[in-house]
């Protein structure tokens, strides 16, 4: 791979991957790990990657993917959460962004990677489903079940926040 | 909760970018392959020089082992001289017996500068070695064959392993008879017996040869002289043995 083709596909994709990664694991720092030596794998003598069978964007997630449930499992942790407040009180420090992160963190991981693949990379389900090596129905009812979870979870959160979102909207 | 509504909550989860360093260690980590790609196909480029090399020795001592072993290599001074007895040239040779004929493995020419080089080649051409080697050539020769080609200054082995009996160099192939009336003495050189024979052109050049009878008749020494106007002879050339080197394998 010449060096041109390289920084072309870093950069279309370096991005989506930290985001994937970071959305998974919770740590910035284990987040360019990963997407780090997901680059470097790419250069590995023998690397899997086949271009005929596979677009390199699903190659490069479904190698994110795998090493970040590999540091996952190493180090037995889940996402990081910083929820140990009452709703009330995120609700009045407006931490939204928490309060959702914490929510997605306790989703099981086939649902939480799917959700993530899905809405925030917006991915196809189809992608989706290559990505995570499964049945694209399977992609489907987990991710139905995530957002039912987390409709549950975060409905729960003050409805006055809800009601300012959408006047400042 | 409508899904609009689910999907306004996921959106406030926003992150930051990655730092810089993502971007210098991947950009660091495909330098380091390149490196790491050159130094293979140096590797690789230098393994497959030495492979060649070695097929090339291979071969070559392969070839070795398909020729016949030298049975040894004599190291000699060949000396011309110009006709006031003074000396032309020096050379040293190796010479090895081969197929009943002399090989010159080297030669080097005594003295120092171009002039002498040149004088050195031009007296090795022309003055002393090719009649050396003929008269060497010929006299390892085996039982003369029908060689048009060398039908004249031969002097041939009668397969007489004394070495004692030999052709008639003046004669041609076809009329080739032997002859053992050119005995002139022993003498042992180097630790090896020899039989000097002795022989006269009708122009008045004299050569005197020392057979070595343990080394298929191989000329150890010659002595190649010229008869002058008052009868006497003077020294041309000079063939004198330094080493012999046995080859026991």
């Amino acid at each position: 791979m010449r060096q041109a083709e390289f920084v072309r596909i870093f950069e279309e994709n370096h991005l989506p991957l930290f985001r994937f990664a970071l959305r998974l694991t919770g740590s910035a720092v284990e987040a360019e790990d990963i997407v780090q030596e997901c680059f470097l794998e790419l250069l590995r003598p023998g690397c899997s990657y086949d271009p005929d069978r596979t677009p390199i964007r699903t190659y490069l997630f479904g190698v994110v993917r795998n090493q970040s449930l590999k540091r996952l499992r190493k180090y037995l942790v889940q996402p990081e959460t910083r929820r140990q407040t009452t709703p009330e009180d995120q609700v009045l420090q407006e931490e939204a962004g928490e309060v959702v992160e914490a929510a997605i963190a306790q989703l099981p991981g086939d649902q939480r990677e799917v959700l993530i693949l899905a809405h925030y990379e917006q991915l196809p389900l189809a992608e989706v489903a290559e990505i995570v090596e499964s049945e694209i129905g399977a992609v489907k009812s987990r991710l139905q079940r995530a957002r039912e979870t987390l409709r549950d979870v975060l409905g729960s959160y003050a409805p006055e926040l809800r009601q300012k979102w959408e006047r400042n909207r | 909760m409508t899904d609009r509504e689910l999907d306004l909550w996921l959106d406030r989860w926003k992150i930051a970018g990655p730092t810089g360093r993502l971007r210098a260690a991947a950009m660091a980590g495909f330098r380091a392959k390149e490196r790491r790609h050159r130094q293979f196909f140096r590797k690789s480029f230098m393994w497959a020089a030495a492979a060649g090399a070695l097929l090339v020795c291979l071969g070559a001592f392969a070839q070795n082992l398909r020729t016949p072993a030298v049975p040894y290599v004599v190291e000699s001074e060949l000396t011309t001289y110009a006709p006031d007895g003074t000396v032309r040239a020096r050379l040293h040779a190796r010479s090895v017996a081969e197929n009943g004929r002399e090989r010159m493995l080297s030669v080097t020419i005594d003295g120092d500068g171009y002039a002498s080089l040149l004088l050195g080649v031009k007296e090795a051409g022309y003055a002393l070695l090719r009649p050396v080697q003929r008269l060497a050539g010929s006299l390892m020769a085996g039982p003369p064959q029908a060689d048009p080609a060398r039908t004249e200054a031969r002097i041939a082995v009668c397969g007489d392993p004394s070495c004692r009996t030999l052709g008639d160099w003046t004669m041609p192939v076809n009329r080739f008879t032997c002859r053992n009336d050119l005995f002139s003495g022993e003498e042992t050189i180097l630790n090896h017996a020899t039989v000097a024979l002795q022989r006269e052109s009708p122009g008045g050049l004299r050569l005197t040869a020392w057979l070595a009878a343990d080394l298929g008749c191989f000329p150890l020494r010659v002595l190649i002289e010229q008869r002058g106007s008052g009868g006497s002879f003077g020294v041309r050339e000079r063939r004198e043995p330094l080493r012999i080197t046995m080859n026991r394998n």
